[in-house]
């Protein structure tokens, strides 16, 4: 899977302070086409800073960001390729299920086409929420309205796809539950896929490759490929033993 | 229970007044059935209603006026920094400084004696209503959602129309029906300096002319117009809509 493919993301010497607080210090790392890739760092670290100058979302920082090519602050359209689902849902909770769904696509087009409905009713379908199509955000639980969050990310056909923490908050089953669905729906989508974690054993279940971030401004301790096949053994020494190295990088400060 | 108590009061308030007008001082407080006879008197006179819907008329628009101001004004001042200041320095203590009193004069002055005056005026009596609650309502704003959207669009029209209005309408709600109320009673005043026809008009034209019987039939009027409007129309907007436009439990998510 990580043999040679175009690279789809280029992050090189990303740097980011917040006033006199230094976040993060000459990042460099790539994803490529339809690859899975796994941020993963103690809490606070700076992952949800990184997806979010990846997204677009922060205007200043030092170094460059290439999606398809292009450095994201020159040409911006690559970003309409991305979509991105927060470490919190952040519904609209005067909107039903399906409305919330919709959002992505009526804040991206102009006018609605005919078959966005279409869309949204695959979307939500992938998500396996098609009879909560009329529920409001308040009646459903924290996993659904995660799904939900990821619907309107997958709703708007995005190549590249940024998840931050999306399964933090939610208890093992269901958090092992929705891992298996959003490998699912990589797998059937196609999608490069960066995903935000501070679990080791999720990275290790999910991650083609492994980013581990740590320090303080934060770097790169190691990038770490994954070849285990899938599905793969949840606790096999294999992981246990991944697993200690990881946390063997984060020691070190 | 409470129903019942607020009835007998009622009732205890018009057996006082009867009783106190059958007193001495009788010809100075017509007791409630003539006032009450006394209103439908005018009101069924030709054109008699028309002072009624000529009045309801001019607080409609004017408070519609200062709704379109004020909501404009208030969003503006988050966007533009030039008219923060103007808003936050000259316009908004202007308008809640200066009794509308005697906007209602200047208008006269501007505008003569056609009618334009008093709308103006409940226009002024309200648009603060509408800045301040924009202004409440921005600071509630949750960035979070803000930053959802703009993730999925570069356009702050887009993001404007679909996420930061709708969630301001249940601080319009309220600015509206606070803005509706002091639009009831300024009408009044505005009618009687600026006006030659309306409800302040004809509560004028009775009190000089020593009608004292149509006085308190105009004033039970006011008051009949403003009880219906808070516990019927805006109650029933309130419980229908407002409250399930905004869930308790969409603060947590
Ligand atoms: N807008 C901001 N202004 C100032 N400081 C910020 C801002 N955003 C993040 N920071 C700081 O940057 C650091 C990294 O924050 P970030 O949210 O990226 O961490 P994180 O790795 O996502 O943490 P978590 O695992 O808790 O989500 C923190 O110390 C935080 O206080
Ligand atoms: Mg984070």
């Amino acid at each position: 899977m990580e043999a040679a493919g175009i690279k789809t993301i280029v992050v090189s010497d990303l740097c980011k302070r917040f006033g006199w607080l230094e976040v993060l210090s000459d990042i460099n790392f790539d994803v490529k086409q339809g690859e899975l890739v796994c941020i993963l760092g103690p809490s606070g670290c700076g992952k949800t800073t990184i997806l979010r100058i990846i997204a677009g979302l922060v205007p200043h920082y030092y170094g460059s960001v290439l999606l398809e090519g292009e450095d994201i602050r020159i040409n911006r359209d690559s970003l309409h390729n991305t979509a991105i689902v927060f470490q919190e849902p952040r519904l609209l909770p005067w909107r039903t299920v399906w409305q919330n769904i919709r959002l992505s696509l009526e804040l991206r087009n102009k006018k609605m086409e005919a078959d966005d409905e279409q869309l949204v009713e695959h979307a939500l379908a992938l998500v396996g929420l098609s009879e909560f199509a009329k529920s409001f955000p308040h009646q459903l639980s924290g996993g659904m309205k995660q799904r939900v969050a990821l619907a309107r990310a997958l709703v708007t056909q995005p190549q590249m796809l940024f998840m931050d923490e999306p399964l933090t908050g939610l208890d093992l089953r269901n958090r092992e539950e929705l891992q298996d669905e959003i490998l699912r729906i990589w797998n059937e989508k196609k999608v490069s896929l960066l995903l935000v974690t501070h679990d080791p054993a999720e990275a290790i279940y999910m991650a083609d490759r492994i980013i581990v971030l740590s320090g303080r401004p934060s770097s790169i301790r190691d990038i770490i490929s994954v070849s285990i096949p899938r599905p793969r053994p949840r606790d096999a020494a294999e992981t246990l033993a991944l697993e200690q190295y990881i946390r063997s990088l984060f020691g070190d400060d | 229970m409470r129903k019942i108590w607020a009835l007998l009061a009622i009732v205890a308030f018009i057996l006082i007044w009867w009783w106190l007008s059958a007193s001495a001082v009788s010809s100075f407080l017509p007791n409630p059935l003539q006032s009450v006879q006394a209103l439908f008197r005018r009101l069924s006179a030709p054109r008699g209603m028309s002072h009624v819907w000529l009045s309801l008329y001019r607080v409609c628009v004017g408070t519609f006026l200062g709704a379109v101001i004020g909501t404009v004004l208030g969003i503006a001042t988050r966007y533009v920094k030039a008219i923060e200041v103007v808003v936050r320095s000259v316009i908004y203590p202007l308008l809640q400084s200066v009794p509308t009193i005697c906007w209602a004069m200047v208008f006269i002055i501007w505008f003569g004696l056609n009618g334009v005056a008093p709308i103006l005026s409940v226009m002024v009596a309200a648009a603060p209503f509408f800045i301040i609650n924009t202004w409440e309502g921005m600071k509630e704003l949750d960035a979070n959602l803000i930053e959802m959207a703009s993730s999925f669009t570069r356009s702050r029209f887009r993001v404007l129309g679909k996420v930061v209005l709708p969630m301001l309408y249940p601080y319009l709600f309220a600015a509206t029906k606070s803005g509706f109320m002091i639009a009831w009673k300024i009408i009044i005043p505005a009618e009687i300096f600026g006006s030659t026809a309306g409800m302040g008009y004809r509560v004028h034209y009775a009190f000089s002319n020593h009608m004292i019987e149509d006085v308190f039939g105009w004033t039970l009027a006011f008051a009949a117009i403003l009880i219906f409007f808070d516990y019927g129309v805006f109650n029933l907007i309130d419980r229908k809509f407002v409250r399930k436009w905004k869930p308790q439990e969409s603060k947590q998510s």
